[in-house]
């Protein structure tokens, strides 16, 4: 497919085009989910461990004894409950980026295996990855993490393994196209290393659909971590993720109730923007995976 | 039914006048068929030649009433079959006639066809559905037609589906499809396009003889001058969503009287010529959102002068050539002389 | 033209009676009787064997091979060397793993699952005394889900790019994006303490289904109704569609019975794969609204570090998932003929 004025899209190729607004747009929110994530809690001297139980439960705008204003309430245990939710943030988005990382790297490791070397690697490789897609992702999890006990780094592991599939796939995808076109095997005549060729000539073009599949991932990779950790099987007490903070709000819907709502909307807020920029990028780079 | 191939009566069975179709774009509203007017009789067979991108398959579509409703129209002229216009029937009117009276087939025979469904039950559809058969009897007919369009062992291969048969053969099963109502007019857009050069010739012979026995109107659309050469009585060439030429077939041929025609005339590759290179029309044909001052041909044409470029020529009759020969160029006399 | 057909009686019993192994089949139920489909829905059933296999193994791996010490996992941090010792005795830990492995796949065989630590009862009793909850609530939101999205998009689809078709295409999209888990207390707070309209917990009337399965369904529903929509969208464009229009079909006929078969195609694809979603999505839906069922049962026994349990649930789950996807590849196979016929697309 071609860009409205000819051209073919390319990473590099962001010019003019309709879609380009829509995928800035995300990336500047974001950005500013990112930016709030990693300076709020610094700059609202934010101690996860304290306590404040003069100030328990006070409702969003309310006075707390020292005259200072909780923009959006604190929770039960008296913390702001605005610093929790950047707090949080800080959390969702280290376990999404890195598990993305780690998924990705193994993913993409093994599809340009697969796809290159064929035969039995690739049956292998195939039959572990419709063998871990007959598993639901969220029970490998859970089972993972019952075993491996809550620690941001444990689910960091655990959504890794549970989501590297579609990476594989993907890349393996690009490694058989690749494979059969005639440049890959001329240049293997002519003496080209294996791993060379798999890095010059996959990876590049690869780089767009996996970047596609990235950006929708990360969204549900950061659902999978909050639902873990709401389920108590995610980050420690001692790091409030959002899932954890919703989930001791759950006692208090009935007497304060913005400490299980308002880290939801955050959440909800950070996953739909990611999903619209998965979506944007798809329809830029890839229509046709539509149906994904 | 007849089997006479000579006109019936004096009006004709299909009457295109003045079409225009328009399309709606991002820059505004667009003609892809201009003006144009073409008309069958009964038994006859005409074919419309032009580029991708002329206009015929607009053409067609726009008889049978399948043009993509959001983003099309007809803003004018009107289509008459069977001294009904087909543009001012209700639709429940225009889908009895479809598929009964007249009939379409299209170029691709493997997207044309239902996958998923026994070509079967595809053929015999439109016979149960509409025309008050029994499945029973619809099944019986349905492999009559298999036979008749030439399907080997058709009462085992009714159940089967479309992607069981060859390209072939599944342009047979779409001519059976058109056939089971007794068409008086089958209009086909490009039926051979999507095959094999030596199952084009059957097909065409095919189309023929069935056309023969039924007394039947077959309009060929088609950008292959080569396939319509043998089959068309009379021909329409299209270039740039307006008719520039039409006239009969053989007649056309030896003297064309448009330099688009000539053009097109000498691109055919022949065996004659071995050794000398094609000679392809230069340039490309107009999008349809090109202005339109002057002939649309005018920039690839060897015979433009400055009026080509200014006015734009109107279908006429070139001076001492009978009624049927029509021609739109500034430049007839020149082109019949040199061409 | 001659025909060789006519009214032969021995064609018409052909039409009337489809012979089992005869090639020739009617439309309908004949596909039961083609040799091919009963191949098909064999390997099938193999590869759903395998695959079951595969998940028994992934259990037995996290469970045994991972920790340490299985043992001192289920018993605590403060348990008693002595304590450890004689579990691991009573559970057959002393022995070489690959060991373990036969007497672990020897003991599902024999439908042995262990006991509850806890409640000193069979585990999957357990489990399957919760069983039908769970199931009740997954069929409930499986329908709501189908039902809904498949007529959400023929909607959107039947009216795209109008206002009804944008409206519902956002709200899907937005839809998809919400947390399960905050979504469903989201709905109790609304509808269960500040309404007062419906239950939030426990599932004794029809009423406590409500809140429940709509959580469940409303991300499967969203996705049913983007699939149905873009699939809709895309078939209407194909050729086929065309001739049945050239043939002077009604549009709803063309709609309902050409361009919504294959546009089904794809998303009952799809519909396989998320519904594992659906069933992992019971384990968090089930303890928003404290529903009797094996999700929740799976969470407070791993709160009670019961290891039996977790096993049992995780692979009573899991068997629900491959049946699900056996089912709808069956299902596949019927919709789509060039997949048994095994033709190259």
């Amino acid at each position: 497919m071609r860009t409205p004025n000819g051209k073919v899209p390319t990473i590099k190729n962001l010019s003019s085009d309709p879609t380009r607004t829509r995928i800035i747009v995300m990336l500047v929110i974001i950005a500013l989910y990112g930016i709030a994530a990693i300076f709020g809690p610094i700059l609202m001297n934010f101690d996860p461990t304290a306590t404040d139980l003069t100030n328990r439960l006070l409702a969003p705008g309310a006075e707390r004894t020292d005259g200072t204003i909780a923009v959006l309430g604190t929770d039960q245990i008296g913390r702001d409950l605005l610093s929790l939710v950047l707090y949080g943030g800080r959390v969702s988005m280290i376990a999404g980026v890195f598990t993305l990382l780690l998924a990705g790297l193994i993913g993409v490791a093994l599809g340009l295996f697969a796809g290159f070397r064929g035969g039995w690697t690739d049956a292998i490789i195939m039959r572990l990855a419709d063998l871990q897609l007959a598993f639901p992702a969220i029970l490998l999890a859970i089972l993972l993490v019952a075993v491996l006990g809550p620690s941001l780094l444990n689910v960091i592991l655990v959504l890794a393994v549970a989501n590297w599939v579609v990476f594989a796939r993907v890349t393996r995808a690009q490694a058989l196209s690749i494979r059969s076109r005639e440049y890959v095997s001329a240049a293997h005549t002519l003496g080209g290393k294996q791993l060379y060729l798999m890095f010059r000539t996959v990876l590049p073009n690869a780089l767009a659909p996996l970047l596609v599949v990235a950006t929708v991932q990360v969204g549900m990779v950061i659902i999978a971590e909050a639902s873990l950790s709401f389920l108590g099987l995610g980050t420690p007490l001692s790091t409030p993720s959002w899932g954890l903070v919703i989930s001791d709000g759950r006692a208090y819907l009935d007497t304060a109730w913005w400490i299980a709502t308002i880290p939801g909307l955050a959440l909800s807020g950070l996953v739909l923007t990611l999903g619209l920029l998965g979506d944007a990028l798809r329809d830029r780079f890839d229509p046709r995976m539509k149906t994904l | 039914m007849s089997n006479d191939t000579t006109v019936h009566s004096t009006s004709p069975l299909l009457d295109v006048s003045d079409l225009t179709v328009e399309f709606a774009t991002s820059t505004g509203a667009v003609q892809a068929v201009r003006n144009v007017s073409i008309h069958v009789a009964h038994g006859e067979t005409v074919a419309l030649v032009g580029e991708s991108g002329s206009g015929k398959s607009v053409t067609a579509q726009a008889i049978m009433g399948l043009l993509p409703k959001r983003i099309s129209q007809v803003s004018s002229g009107s289509v008459s079959f069977l001294e009904q216009d087909l543009l001012k029937l209700p639709p429940r009117q225009l889908r009895d006639l479809c598929g009964n009276d007249l009939a379409m087939i299209f170029q691709d025979p493997m997207s044309s066809l239902n996958p998923v469904m026994r070509i079967g039950y595809q053929l015999t559809e439109s016979m149960w559905r509409k025309g008050g058969a029994s499945r029973k009897q619809a099944r019986i007919r349905a492999i009559e037609l298999m036979d008749i369009v030439g399907i080997p062992d058709a009462r085992n291969r009714v159940d089967d589906y479309p992607h069981q048969f060859s390209g072939g053969m599944r342009q047979r099963i779409m001519i059976a499809m058109a056939l089971t109502r007794e068409p008086r007019l089958l209009i086909a857009d490009e039926p051979t396009t999507a095959l094999d050069v030596t199952v084009q010739a059957q097909i065409m012979e095919l189309l023929k003889g069935l056309q023969s026995e039924l007394g039947m109107a077959l309009l060929l659309i088609s950008h292959d001058l080569g396939v319509v050469a043998d089959s068309a009585d009379r021909v329409y060439i299209m270039y740039g969503g307006s008719i520039v030429e039409s006239g009969i077939t053989r007649s056309t041929y030896e003297n064309p009287a448009h330099p688009y025609t000539t053009g097109l005339l000498a691109s055919i590759p022949s065996v004659y010529e071995r050794g000398t290179r094609l000679t392809p029309i230069p340039g490309s044909p107009p999008l349809p959102t090109a202005s339109r001052t002057g002939c649309s041909f005018a920039e690839r044409c060897p015979f433009a002068v400055d009026q080509c470029r200014t006015d734009e020529p109107l279908l006429r009759n070139p001076v001492g050539w009978p009624s049927t020969r029509e021609t739109a160029c500034h430049r007839t006399e020149e082109v019949l002389q040199h061409g | 033209m001659p025909t060789e057909l006519g009214t032969s009686k021995e064609y018409l019993d052909g039409f009337a009676c489809p012979v089992a192994h005869d090639v020739r089949a009617v439309d309908g139920l004949g596909w039961a009787a083609e040799p091919r489909m009963r191949t098909y829905v064999l390997k099938r059933i193999f590869y759903s064997i395998f695959v079951l296999w595969g998940a028994i193994t992934i259990v037995f791996i996290v469970v045994r091979v991972l920790p340490a010490d299985p043992a001192l996992l289920i018993l605590g941090p403060d348990a008693t060397v002595a304590q450890v010792e004689a579990l691991r005795e009573q559970l057959g830990l002393n022995v070489p793993l690959v060991a373990q492995y036969f007497q672990y796949l020897g003991d599902i065989l024999r439908f042995d699952f262990g006991d509850s630590y806890r409640l000193k009862v069979p585990a999957m009793e357990l489990v399957l005394q919760r069983a039908p909850a769970t199931l009740a609530l997954a069929t409930v939101a499986l329908v709501i889900s189908l039902v809904t999205g498949l007529v959400f998009g023929l909607i959107a689809a039947l009216r795209v790019n109008k206002f009804a078709d944008r409206v519902i295409s956002a709200v899907s999209i937005a839809a998809q994006a919400l947390p399960q888990f905050w979504i469903g207390l989201v709905l109790v707070l609304i509808f269960a303490k500040w309404l007062k309209l419906l239950p939030s917990a426990g599932d004794s009337t029809p009423a406590h289904f409500i809140l429940p399965a709509l959580t469940l369904s409303l991300a499967f529903t969203a996705l049913l109704t983007r699939l149905t929509r873009s699939g809709l969208l895309e078939v209407v464009n194909e050729g086929y569609i065309q001739t049945a229009r050239a043939k002077g079909l009604r549009e709803r006929t063309v709609i309902v019975s050409h361009a919504v078969r294959n546009a089904l195609i794809p998303i009952v694809t799809v519909v396989g794969l998320q519904f594992g979603q659906l069933l992992g999505g019971t384990v968090i839906v089930e303890t928003v609204f404290a529903w009797p069922g094996v999700g929740r049962l799976l969470v407070q026994s791993i709160e009670n570090r019961d290891y039996d349990v977790i096993q049992a649930a995780v692979i009573f789950l899991a068997v629900g998932f491959v049946t699900i996807n056996l089912v709808v590849d069956i299902a596949y196979g019927v919709i789509d003929p060039r997949i048994r016929l095994g033709a190259r697309r």
